[in-house]
């Protein structure tokens, strides 16, 4: 694994997710729904890294995905937890399909998402009002979008250091 | 050199990690907002790129966008003559503020602050003011727009140099407000604003009983200590009973002001109580 690279991809996507240039070209609806590019990126590299390194990289965009929003902790936790899980998981099942891993960034949106605003919640005393139907439509973009993306990083999987998984085989070292 | 291999486990790896999250987690908000904002700080120019700002609005094609010569000359005229009452009110304010230094209470002051950029997400609606609590800043403090024309939000998290400023339609963001309609002598009705994403914000459990009709303006109520006067925040953008309480109405308010446009904003202050202690 390439941690310097990594990095750069981490806190890339953490300024697009904070930032304005997605809100006024792909966000659509009056909630400036987007897709949640950390999400995505946490379980491409838990589906794609070995455990340790998962669990690493899982915890290190959600300290991304906190810093980069209102308050410490929560996506921190709640993107460990998962990733860490997914990365289990990767031993069964291989996201060869794009629907496959869109249906994962779904789910994960929804659960991890879901767990984020909880432990928020309990962080800042407050939630929002619309959290459910935010938190599905999140999901819904993020999943749409999650298997162009995945396919991008795939393809600088390399220069990265980690072996995408294409067709049930390792791509790449 | 011989790099050193450290060989630490998974399972302990992790045990680390989720132990750093809950302690960030258990850490009070006011500490470790700081983060946050280091991070708005540092990366601003970057974050800022794609923001709108209001010379990217130019007139449309549309016919429709344009009006009559005549009826432009006499909103020009009528534009030109509020300019020349402002231009007297200006003047005369500033004999005021003279007369205003010398009095033992001051009351609630303003402080102007740049707006260094906008979050319009589907979680949070908030911006960030280059003004913290150095500049005497609190949490909770109302927020109008550069002419003091409407209340815009209020003050949510603060460092010593930046402060965000959580807007009348964050879906966290709620503030007591009155509806009233031109030509009545006080408020129809007070109640609760809370905001909803998608620009607008809802004011729930008002009786039908209340003649509330779509139009109608609603101001954020005095409260004292933190707004001397009610001041606008919008209009009854929409009404209907409501759905889950057949007996109430669900109101829907749309703010006066694009929050997107704002490039300067100003903290009213509150009046530092003293204590007798």
């Amino acid at each position: 694994m390439r941690w310097g690279r990594i990095g750069i991809i981490i806190l890339l996507a953490s300024l697009l997710n904070a930032g304005n240039l997605l809100d006024n070209t792909i966000a659509m609806g009056e909630n400036n729904i987007k897709p949640d590019l950390l999400l995505i990126l946490m379980v491409f590299f838990a589906i794609n890294c070995g455990g340790l390194e998962a669990t690493i990289v899982s915890f290190a965009i959600g300290f991304a995905a906190d810093i980069s929003s209102a308050a410490m902790g929560p996506a921190m936790i709640s993107y460990g937890l998962f990733g860490t899980l997914i990365a289990q998981l990767r031993k069964v099942v291989i996201m060869k399909r794009m629907t496959h891993q869109a249906l994962a960034i779904f789910a994960m949106g929804i659960i991890a998402g879901g767990l984020t605003q909880i432990l928020l919640r309990f962080k800042t005393g407050q939630s929002p009002s619309n959290v459910y139907s935010a938190l599905f439509w999140t999901a819904i973009y993020s999943g749409i979008v999650g298997p162009l993306v995945w396919a991008m990083f795939s393809a600088i999987s390399q220069w990265l250091g980690v072996r995408a998984y294409k067709a049930g085989r390792p791509l790449g070292r | 050199m011989a790099r050193k291999q450290i060989n630490v486990s998974r399972g302990t790896t992790f045990s680390v990690l989720l132990a750093f999250g809950l302690l960030l987690l258990l850490l009070p908000q006011s500490f470790t907002s700081r983060l946050n904002f280091l991070f708005a700080e540092v990366f601003n120019p970057v974050l800022s790129v794609g923001r709108a700002s209001p010379e990217d609005f130019r007139p449309g094609s549309s016919t429709k966008d344009f009006i009559p010569r005549a009826e432009y000359e006499e909103l020009w005229k009528a534009y030109e003559n509020l300019h020349a009452d402002l231009m007297t009110l200006h003047s005369d304010y500033e004999k005021l503020a003279n007369f205003r230094k010398g009095l033992p209470k001051p009351g609630p002051g303003l402080v102007l602050s740049r707006v260094t950029n906008v979050s319009i997400g589907p979680f949070d609606r908030k911006l960030f003011i280059d003004k913290g609590s150095v500049d005497g800043l609190r949490s909770g403090e109302y927020v109008t727009c550069e002419n003091r024309n409407s209340i815009i939000g209020t003050i949510s998290e603060l460092s010593e140099s930046a402060a965000t400023v959580r807007l009348l339609t964050d879906p966290r963001h709620k503030m007591e407000v009155g509806i009233w309609r031109e030509g009545k002598k006080a408020f129809i009705v007070k109640g609760q604003l809370e905001g909803i994403g998608k620009g607008l914000a809802k004011i729930s459990l008002i009786s039908r009983d209340y003649d509330i009709r779509k139009g109608d303006i609603v101001y954020a109520s005095a409260v004292a200590g933190w707004l001397e006067t009610p001041r606008v925040i919008g209009e009854v953008f929409k009404i209907k009973p409501d759905d889950n309480e057949p007996l109430m109405w669900d109101i829907t308010v749309k703010p006066i002001t694009d929050f997107a446009m704002l490039t300067h904003v100003a903290v009213i202050i509150t009046t530092p109580v003293k204590s007798g202690k």
